[in-house]
């Protein structure tokens, strides 16, 4: 069955909806714990996502966009609400990359999963350094970084997630990589 | 350094996402549910309300009396009887049963043998729930202590 028919299917009966999310969830799963990294947030943010796919079902319509885009910009929006609702200001790099990933986080419910995320964070320094300075930049450059580093986006989708232009995508993306490169050379030992 | 190259480079971690939680969609939207909520207990509400102002703080609102000699006609009309414990009970519980199922979910672990009931924080069904339960258990309570 074609994805636009079990779409279809999806908007008057619910359970037709369990095929998509089996097939969408681990990849837009993945996308947001790279962005989030703490993973209860990451479970509550995924499933947020995937209830409003649900709920929103009967506005996604097949004109320009993918419904694996329409899924990952609802993630983006959310991951984007959530570090917005942290009253995000800019922190000093040293003390998020404490937070990040070399400080282990308490599970209070451990379970395969978390810990099998907890392993792999362990074994992606240079990944968690990258996170941490990613997290410090405006939520537009965030995504679109992400997606084009952690998810191998092209520009074409990201726009497509994004709702914006190609344009813009290679605007942001380019001062993004500015002010990374900027807050890695802050990093740089020796430097105030 | 170049950021570039770094990040084109660089692994990124791929958690298994094995097991994962079974989508957890209530029955009905919460927004929704609070509207419906709000009218199926707004009649009661105001009711009660006007009771309280009347016998407590002896504010005798002229409203209260036409609302009281209502109801009492209501009760005394047989094919009109229905219509009060309709307003007064029937009503409010499913406005509360609605947001209880706006906000609740259960889930039965077999394997486990465990139930598990979640529940989303939801200030406005929260409340509407409570003053839903607390109205049909005024009214109950008064029926019961009538009869």
């Amino acid at each position: 069955m074609q994805e636009e028919d079990i779409i279809r299917l999806a908007r008057g009966d619910s359970r037709y909806f369990q095929p998509l999310f089996e097939k969408y969830y681990p990849p837009v799963k993945r996308y947001i714990l790279r962005r989030v990294i703490d993973y209860d947030v990451a479970n509550d943010i995924a499933s947020e996502t995937f209830l409003k796919a649900l709920l929103k079902l009967s506005l996604f319509q097949w004109q320009g966009i993918s419904f694996s885009s329409w899924v990952y910009r609802i993630a983006t929006n959310e991951v984007n609400q959530y570090f917005r609702r942290q009253s995000y200001a800019p922190r000093r790099f040293d003390e998020t990359l404490e937070f990040n990933g070399r400080t282990r986080l308490p599970a209070v419910h451990p379970d395969e999963e978390r810990e099998a995320w907890e392993r792999e964070l362990e074994l992606h320094e240079q990944f968690r350094r990258m996170q941490g300075v990613l997290a410090t930049l405006p939520v537009r450059y965030q995504s679109v970084i992400a997606l084009r580093y952690f998810e191998q986006k092209s520009i074409g989708e990201i726009a497509e997630i994004l709702g914006i232009k190609e344009g813009t995508v290679k605007s942001l993306h380019s001062r993004g990589l500015g002010r990374i490169r900027k807050a890695l050379e802050a990093l740089q030992p020796g430097r105030p | 350094m170049d950021s570039v190259k770094d990040l084109e480079n660089m692994r990124v971690p791929e958690p298994p996402i094995g097991q994962h939680e079974p989508l957890k969609v209530a029955l009905t939207g919460a927004k929704k549910s609070a509207a419906l909520g709000v009218w199926l207990v707004i009649v009661p509400l105001f009711f009660l309300g006007a009771v309280v102002m009347k016998y407590m703080y002896h504010v005798n609102l002229h409203l209260i009396d036409i609302f009281e000699e209502w109801m009492a006609h209501l009760d005394r009309d047989p094919t009109s009887r229905w219509i009060t414990p309709v307003f007064f009970v029937i009503l409010p519980l499913a406005g509360l049963l609605v947001n209880i199922l706006a906000i609740a979910h259960v889930e039965y672990r077999r394997a486990l043998r465990h139930i598990i009931i979640t529940v989303r924080v939801k200030p406005v069904n929260i409340l509407i729930c409570l003053l839903s339960g607390a109205v049909v258990s005024i009214m109950l309570l008064h029926a019961l202590t009538d009869h």
